[in-house]
């Protein structure tokens, strides 16, 4: 999964320091998380799914409608059968109340889970683990450190499982057939002699490294990673934007009633600077990548 | 402050990660050597595997169990590590989302207990690892429910949280069949391996 990941070309939002990529992610999904209201929602959702669109290429994309619209779906079913509260009921179901209120409800925080999660998709394009780790590296170094062994150890060991369950197989221990305690059975089998395996072999990198002089001076990172004028720029961006959103929250123009009864939302002058405000946060990443490839077209 | 629908996803979210920093600075202070937390490293790409390995089974993980045996070892701090650690390490097949921080904070808690139970002998007979194991199941189970909630359900209450860990008491219970199944299964031979790596490499003794 990494290697394929290390073969896409970096574009957009991916180029900035991972200080602002990862501001940003924070910055948006926090604003996405905070307001349970719709125009807010509308406006995540569809920056959400337009710089999904543009960033993590054809086949991601898809495989995320795949997972998020059911699970929009169920969040929208769910809220109306567990919760019942609101004024306006519309019909008994097993003896509860389905109330319009909870239906509304249920629908704008399915939109908000949906959006948060094709967010997550774009921070998985744009913020792979080594700028993770860079960032967490300063705050807990050990902790970072183990993090990034972890994740280079496992397509290490993925490849060992298979190499381990091709000697089982021709041994007559298939963990893919037989019954459902067999293959439990032989994979635990597999499991163990993985682990066997791997410690042994991790203790000797773990002497390796101190022989190399680990923990003698500060870590160097694998990628080099420079915060330029133009990432000052576009984090300032961010934290001013972000400053509008916890302004919104504060001032409850990103809130809404639903119970009893739904006000509708307001829509007062400073009320649509809000949502502009919003709307241009997400709107960056599918900006930056629309930027880039004018320019690339103006060029050729 | 706003008066409007209450938002308990955000906060519940920062609240959680703010509660796993205590457990990492505990064990970032301690400063520890390569060989004290490649071991960790190691297990917790095993728990990340592992629960890949087997998902074609849903529910049943043998990641629980892992970081149980793990923390029986290595003690509390390294075993919230391990848990949250194998979280973070595994949702790259599952993938990341909202649900990260809260699985990192269940299965780091679950480690964490079982360092604390085994440092008092209290996961050495069968009994009591088979009913450690079928709590694990659960309270893995609820705490990942307490997002549910804030996430869906507009003023996580009571009733609604508890009617969420009625519905989960199935899958629940497979989690917890399956951390006891692999407990038993594993918890003898991979705690030999375990010691004697900690032993022969001298880990934690100085």
């Amino acid at each position: 999964m990494t290697e394929k990941k290390a073969l896409k070309t970096e574009s957009g939002l991916s180029l900035y320091h991972p200080l602002v990529s990862f501001g940003y992610f924070v910055a948006v999904i926090a604003g996405t998380l905070l307001f349970i209201h719709p125009y807010f929602v509308l406006i995540s959702l569809g920056c959400a799914l337009l710089s999904a669109a543009m960033i993590n290429g054809k086949k991601m994309f898809l495989a995320s409608l795949g997972f998020g619209i059911p699970m929009f779906i169920f969040i929208a079913l769910a809220n109306p059968l567990f919760n019942h509260r609101g004024a306006t009921i519309l019909f008994y179901l097993f003896d509860n109340p389905v109330t319009k209120e909870a239906i509304i409800y249920g629908i704008v925080s399915a939109g908000m889970m949906f959006a948060a999660v094709i967010w997550f998709t774009c921070y998985n394009t744009v913020v792979t683990s080594d700028k993770f780790i860079y960032i967490f590296g300063r705050v807990l170094p050990s902790v970072a450190l183990i993090i990034s062994m972890t994740l280079s150890l496992i397509p290490r060991l993925m490849a060992q499982i298979k190499v381990i369950a091709d000697t089982q197989r021709s041994i007559g221990l298939d963990w893919k057939s037989g019954s459902l305690m067999h293959r439990i059975r032989a994979g635990a089998r597999i499991l163990s002699i993985l682990v066997s395996w791997a410690l042994e072999d991790a203790v000797i990198t773990a002497d390796s490294m101190r022989a190399r002089g680990y923990g003698q001076h500060k870590r160097s990172t694998f990628s080099i990673f420079r915060f330029g004028k133009r990432d000052g720029i576009m984090l300032s961006i961010i934290v001013l934007l972000f400053a509008a959103e916890v302004a919104a929250y504060i001032t409850g123009a990103g809130t809404m009633e639903f119970y009893p009864a739904i006000v509708a939302p307001k829509t007062e002058f400073i009320d649509i600077l809000f949502y502009i405000a919003y709307a241009a946060l997400g709107i960056i990443p599918a900006a930056i990548q629309m930027k880039e490839e004018l320019k690339w077209k103006q060029l050729k | 402050m706003a008066t409007g629908a209450k938002n308990y996803g955000l906060i519940s979210m920062i609240m959680v990660i703010l509660a796993m920093v205590p457990f990492l600075m505990l064990y970032e202070m301690k400063k520890p050597q390569a060989r004290e937390w490649i071991p960790l490293a190691v297990m917790a790409a095993i728990a990340a595997v592992g629960r890949a390995a087997f998902a074609f089974v849903p529910h049943f993980k043998p990641t629980s169990a892992i970081i149980v045996i793990t923390a029986m070892v290595f003690g509390p701090e390294a075993g919230f590590l391990t848990g949250a650690i194998s979280a973070l390490a595994s949702n790259l097949f599952f993938g990341q989302g909202p649900w990260t921080p809260w699985q990192m904070f269940a299965w780091g808690l679950i480690g964490f207990l079982a360092g604390l139970l085994s440092k008092h002998g209290l996961l050495k007979k069968k009994r009591q690892l088979v009913l450690f194991g079928i709590a694990c199941g659960y309270i893995y189970g609820w705490i990942l429910n307490i997002w549910s909630g804030a996430g869906f359900v507009y003023g996580l209450s009571w009733q609604s949280y508890i009617s969420l860990c009625i519905t989960s008491l199935i899958p629940d219970g497979i989690h917890a069949a399956a951390t006891v199944i692999f407990l038993l299964l594993l918890s003898d031979s991979w705690g030999a391996k375990l010691r004697r790596v900690k032993q022969k490499f001298g880990i934690l003794a100085s």
